[in-house]
C-alpha cells in the first residue's frame, strides 16, 4: 500500500503554529453554549406533538381493529338503520315453509367479535366452499366470515336478538317479523 | 465516572471539582493532541490549506461550544474525527471549497513530486468514503475497530471500505505505473 516513507512523510505534515494561535484565542474565552430555554420549549413541545399523535393513532387504530362490520344482501348494516329482509319465497307458501324450515338471514360480518343469538341458531358457513363449519348459539368470528341466522316465528309479530360482542362495544342485531306485510326488519343498535 | 477532555481528568460520582474558569491549558493540551491528525485529514479532504484550517477550526470551536462529556479518551478522538469528517463533507457539499488549485501552485503545500503531495495527491483520488478509513488505518495507524467507532459505522462496513478503498488505490497505482512508462 504505501511504504514507510510515504507514511512518514504524511505524518510530517503538521497543522500551522498560526492555526493553533487562532484556534486558542478565538475558543479561550468562549463560555460553552448554554441551552436556550426556548429550545427546551421546543423539545417539549415536539415530544407533546408525537405523543399527541400516537394516541390518536393509537385510539384510531383501536377503534378500527374493535369495529365489526356487518352486511346484509350485500348491504352494510349501520347503526341504529333499519333494513327489510324479505324471504326469497313466495307469500304463499311463507307460512307452511316458515313452521317447517324457518327463516334464514345471511349476515357477512368482518372483525373481531363473539356472537350469541337468543332464538334459532347460527350455521357458519365457509365463504368459498359454502361448507357449514359451526352450527350453534355462539361464535366468535375473527375476519370475514358468513352467519347463517335460522330463526322460527310464528304468525305474530316477533322479534330476535343477536349480541355483538366487539373489543370496544357491545351491539344488538334485532330481527323482527311483520307476519302482515311478511317482510323481516333487521336493526343494529349499541347496548349502552 | 465521565471523561472531562476539556479538562482532560475524570470525574468521579459525588466528586466535587473546582474548574478553572481559564480553559485555555486545557484546549491547548486537547489541540496539541489532536490537531495534527485533524488537520492532515482534513487536507486529504479539502485538498486547501486555508479550508483545511478553518475545518479544523470550526472542530475546537465545536468542542469548546457544546463541551460534550466523553468516556474515555478514544471517545474523544472518535468525537473529534468524526466532526473533521462531518464538516468537511459539509464544506464539500455546500460547495464552500475554495477553487481547487493544483498542489505544485501552492508554494506552501508539498508538491505532488515530493513524498507527502504524491500520498495527498493519491489519497484526493479516492472517494470520499474510501479516503477517511484510507487515510486513518493506513497512515494515522489506527485498528479497524478504532475507525468503525471514530466514523461510526460497523466493523464490517469499515472492513468492506478497506477492502474497496486499497482495490481502488492499486488499481489507482498500476494506472499511474502504467502513464509512467
Amino acid at each position: 500500500m504505501f511504504d514507510q516513507k510515504e507514511i512518514a512523510a504524511y505524518r510530517s505534515i503538521s497543522a500551522p503554529d498560526s492555526l493553533r494561535d487562532k484556534v486558542l484565542s478565538s475558543c479561550t474565552n468562549m463560555a460553552p453554549k448554554k441551552r436556550n430555554p426556548r429550545d427546551y420549549m421546543r423539545m417539549v413541545s415536539s415530544i407533546a406533538a408525537c405523543f399527541v399523535l400516537v394516541s390518536v393513532l393509537a385510539v384510531f387504530g383501536a377503534q378500527s381493529y374493535g369495529h365489526v362490520s356487518v352486511s346484509l344482501s350485500g348491504e352494510k348494516l349501520r347503526e341504529d338503520q333499519s333494513m327489510s329482509y324479505h324471504t326469497p319465497i313466495s307469500a304463499q307458501a311463507v307460512s307452511m315453509y316458515r313452521e317447517r324450515e324457518g327463516t334464514t338471514v345471511l349476515f357477512e360480518f368482518d372483525g373481531h367479535a363473539a356472537l350469541s343469538v337468543s332464538d334459532g341458531d347460527m350455521a357458519i358457513v365457509d365463504a368459498d366452499t359454502q361448507d357449514i363449519l359451526y352450527t350453534g348459539t355462539e361464535y366468535a368470528i375473527d375476519g370475514k366470515t358468513l352467519v347463517n341466522w335460522t330463526v322460527h316465528a310464528d304468525d305474530t309479530a316477533k322479534t330476535f336478538e343477536m349480541t355483538v360482542h366487539g373489543a370496544f362495544k357491545t351491539e344488538k342485531i334485532i330481527l323482527t317479523y311483520d307476519a302482515d306485510e311478511n317482510e323481516w326488519s333487521v336493526i343494529r343498535k349499541e347496548v349502552k | 465516572m465521565t471523561f472531562c477532555g476539556l479538562h482532560s481528568f475524570y470525574i468521579q460520582e459525588g466528586q466535587n471539582v473546582i474548574l478553572s474558569r481559564d480553559n485555555k491549558t486545557g484546549l491547548a493540551e486537547v489541540y496539541d493532541r489532536y490537531a495534527d491528525m485533524l488537520y492532515r485529514l482534513a487536507l486529504s479532504h479539502t485538498q486547501n490549506r486555508e479550508d483545511a484550517e478553518d475545518a479544523v477550526q470550526d472542530v475546537f470551536t465545536k468542542y469548546i461550544a457544546t463541551s460534550p462529556r466523553f468516556t474515555d479518551i478514544e471517545h474523544e478522538r472518535a468525537w473529534l474525527v468524526r466532526v473533521t469528517v462531518n464538516r468537511c463533507h459539509d464544506l464539500v457539499r455546500r460547495g464552500k471549497i475554495r477553487m481547487h488549485e493544483s498542489l505544485d501552485d501552492i508554494t506552501d503545500l508539498p508538491s505532488e513530486e515530493s513524498a507527502e503531495g504524491g500520498v495527498m495527491k493519491t489519497l484526493s483520488e479516492l472517494p470520499e468514503k474510501y479516503r477517511t478509513a484510507i487515510a486513518l488505518h493506513y497512515l494515522e495507524g489506527f485498528s479497524v475497530e478504532e475507525i468503525s467507532r471514530m466514523l461510526g459505522i460497523s466493523l464490517s462496513a469499515s472492513k468492506m471500505r478497506l477492502s474497496r478503498g486499497r482495490e481502488l488505490l492499486k488499481n489507482l497505482l498500476t494506472d499511474e505505473e502504467t502513464n509512467d512508462v
